[in-house]
């Protein structure tokens, strides 16, 4: 109960649904806002600038300014695009990423709902953000939108097999768990895992996941370095690229709010959410400010990636999520199920998964060394060989598009 | 004992609100344009498909790659794969031993196919 | 949960899969048609909650309306242009109509036969658990078969991926040489090598 556990009053169940769901459309639009403001000035403390200033003290309104300027744009629809598709893309792109708010824990009883199988309903209802994507990619009827929205989706269902993967690693690590000293069927709800976490983070039981884990969020988001369907120079934005005014705004927030959701979901599952690391019991005032403290350090994070990281090409997206990640996330399912099948103890768990850890960096550093010699090699002593085109095979974007 | 439906009665009421929402500025937006503070001057040259400046040639829809939809129907095939995985690992401490050799049965299948796919080369893209 | 609220959920459920259903069959545009199916498919998952099958409903979510549609999307744009509208003449429309309507006769009857009320009175906040038992202890075949078929679907679908590619292999050698005979043309000048791009019907 959202007001009751302050004033001590009980209300019927629809008051108290609408107050929860109003505390996290609050809080949701307060964090999209905070989001565009830091995403700028961290990205300008990246690159030697100070970003924005004027707009406010220390530029604090530019989001708002932003938003203003965003509502009083001319809404500019190509005569080509197709009317409906085009017109409810926005919605279709945004309206998912908020349903899966419902079993986000902010505090230990801050909640929509709590739902017994809330992590493979959150994973579930994003991906119809997909189709959102679609939509707008063919609505828009340009060829950069459609190349970059179905580059987006290929990316998108590429990555979230692995992160599916290590959510059922989660999950058999907190039913092991659990069934020692609580629920074990309650294993599929965000909040129990996260109830779990009061003396062991999960980070500690499983490194790999949560590595794999943010490796797919940066790539669901389109993140920088995964950022290749949006990518300016390449597909002049991707799939909004016919958008503009409010409903280029909604692709805008459906993105920041997706951002805040995974982080706050990755914080859940494997930084313990809203407890205080290592077993203190903590009052529902701190819990919140440890969620938060938790999601900020995550947010800096993924906006600083985008300073830090050069873009990955389309091949390399897809060979680094089915021949890397996959291979690992079936071990690590595996792993855990012999160990945890036979009892193992946590320790056992996280050193397993540790190891796992090493061997993918170990791999990845391997591989990317290997690439670079060749790369070299290649440049120095063979002739750049024709490029023949079969001339019958050639589609309007290659005659066209170029 | 609570009934199923009445966990995501909450949802029905977050999917309205979710309509609802994102509405709002776009209603806002329609009004300032009935005050005059929005233009809506719509002529041949900004309602064209925008392509860097050129006009565009040929048909948009053009016929894709096959490895995209290779893509999708490898990530639906696992998506069941972890659908079959999920309930098992939920009820990791009662299915114990057997279990765990079921699904390393399950698992070794699937990871034949892929190292199949693999030698295959369909997971190069080019 | 009041009765209310459990018969507006289940027509509004209802209206929206049948709805959905029939603007797929009448849309002439084969993406729309996708989207409507998407559009059916939610409202099944939903229908799946008002019988309390939580688990079933969220597998719809993840499997039907998160997958098989994205595969479906991108099956629409491997076809050529011409098929993309939904709107062609088919012969055996008659014999799949009749083939449609008994699956639906059959459907109906089950559906009919069985006792709902218990099914909608049964509170399973533990399903998925059930489900993970029930796999290991009564159906451990059909689950293992499980894995055997959607192996064989993987083999498949390289099978004609690679023979799409061999086919493409055959073309361009044939091509090829035709240009090596003619020797006037060097095959650099006959197109300029465009930058890769995801359009290439086939490389």
């Amino acid at each position: 109960m959202v007001l009751s556990e302050f004033a001590g009053v009980s209300m019927p169940d629809w008051i108290d649904a609408l107050l929860r769901i109003i505390f996290i459309v609050a809080l949701m639009t307060i964090m999209a806002f905070a989001l565009i403001y830091l995403e700028r000035k961290i990205l300008a403390r990246f690159q030697a600038r100070v970003g924005p200033t004027r707009t406010g003290p220390i530029g604090t309104l530019q989001s708002i300014a932003d938003a203003l300027k965003l509502v009083t744009k001319e809404d500019v629809r190509p005569i080509t695009a197709d009317r409906w598709a085009f017109e409810l893309a926005p919605y279709m792109a945004f309206v998912p990423v908020f349903l899966v708010f419902v079993p986000m824990p902010f505090t230990e009883t801050w909640f929509i709902r709590d739902l017994n199988l809330g992590l493979l309903f959150v994973f579930g209802v994003l991906g119809l953000n997909i189709v959102g994507v679609v939509m707008a990619a063919w609505g828009s009827d340009n060829k950069y939108a459609l190349l970059g929205g179905v580059r987006a989706a290929a990316q998108a269902i590429s990555y979230e097999i692995p992160m599916l993967l290590i959510i059922v690693a989660v999950v058999m690590v907190a039913a092991g768990r659990l069934a020692v000293d609580g629920d074990a069927s309650a294993a599929g709800s965000i909040n129990a895992i996260v109830g779990d976490q009061t003396t062991t983070p999960y980070i500690l039981l499983q490194p790999l996941g949560f590595f794999i884990f943010i490796i797919g969020m940066l790539a669901e988001l389109h993140r920088p370095p995964f950022d290749m369907p949006i990518a300016e120079s390449e597909v002049v934005g991707g799939y909004f690229v016919e958008y503009s005014g409010m409903r280029w705004g909604m692709f805008f927030l459906a993105e920041y709010t997706a951002l805040f959701l995974l982080v706050v979901l990755a914080s859940s599952l494997f930084l313990g959410g809203w407890n205080w690391p290592f077993g203190a019991d903590v009052g529902l005032g701190l819990q919140i400010v440890l969620t938060f403290v938790k999601t900020s350090v995550m947010i800096v994070l993924v906006i600083g990636s985008r300073a830090l990281f050069p873009r990955l090409r389309i091949d390399q997206l897809m060979s680094f999520s089915w021949k890397v990640l996959l291979p690992f996330s079936i071990v690590q399912v595996i792993a855990n199920g012999i160990i945890l099948a036979y009892g193992g103890p946590d320790w056992v768990v996280g050193l397993v998964s540790f190891g796992l850890l090493v061997a993918l960096g170990g791999l990845v550093y391997y591989i990317m060394s290997r690439k670079q010699g060749e790369g070299a090699r290649t440049v120095q002593t063979t002739p750049a060989t024709p490029r023949v085109i079969t001339a019958p095979e050639v589609t309007p974007v290659e005659a066209g598009g170029d | 004992m609570e009934n199923v439906l009445e966990q995501y009665a909450h949802l029905g009421i977050l999917l309205i609100f979710a309509a609802i929402f994102p509405s709002l500025p776009l209603i806002a937006s329609w009004a300032f344009f009935k005050f005059g503070l929005r233009p809506r001057m719509p002529n041949a040259v900004k309602s064209d498909t925008y392509e860097c400046g050129v006009e565009t040639e040929g048909p948009t829809w053009v016929q894709f790659n096959f490895r995209y939809y290779l893509v999708a129907l490898i990530f639906v095939l696992f998506d069941v794969e972890v659908i079959f995985l999920f309930p098992l690992a939920v009820a990791l401490d009662s299915v114990v031993v057997t279990g765990l050799v079921a699904a390393l049965i399950f698992i070794a299948v699937l990871f034949l196919g892929l190292v199949y796919e693999w030698r295959r080369q369909a997971l190069e893209w080019r | 949960m009041s009765d209310f609220g459990f018969h507006l959920a289940f027509w509004s459920l209802a209206a929206m899969t049948i709805g959905g259903a029939s603007m797929i069959v009448v849309s002439r545009n084969l993406i729309h048609a996708v989207i409507w199916l998407v559009l059916s498919m939610l409202g099944i998952a939903g229908l799946y909650l008002t019988l309390s099958a939580e688990f079933i409903a969220v597998v719809q979510v993840l499997i039907y309306v998160g997958a098989i549609s994205v595969l479906m999307l991108f099956a629409i744009m491997l076809t050529p242009r011409a098929e993309r509208d939904n709107s062609q003449h088919i012969k055996t429309a008659g014999p799949a109509g009749v083939v449609v309507i008994m699956v639906m006769i059959a459907t109906m009857w089950v559906a009919i036969d069985t006792d709902w009320g218990a099914v909608r009175e049964a509170a399973l906040t533990e399903q998925a658990r059930l489900i993970g038992e029930s796999l290991i202890k009564h159906y451990i075949l059909p689950f293992e078969i499980g894995a055997v078929l959607l192996t064989a679907a993987l083999v498949g679908a390289i099978a004609l991926a690679r023979q799409d590619d061999e086919d493409a292999a055959v073309h361009a050698a044939s091509l090829q040489a035709e240009l090596d005979d003619d020797g006037s043309v060097d095959p650099v000048d006959v197109v300029d090598p465009p930058l890769p791009t995801d359009g290439e019907a086939s490389t």
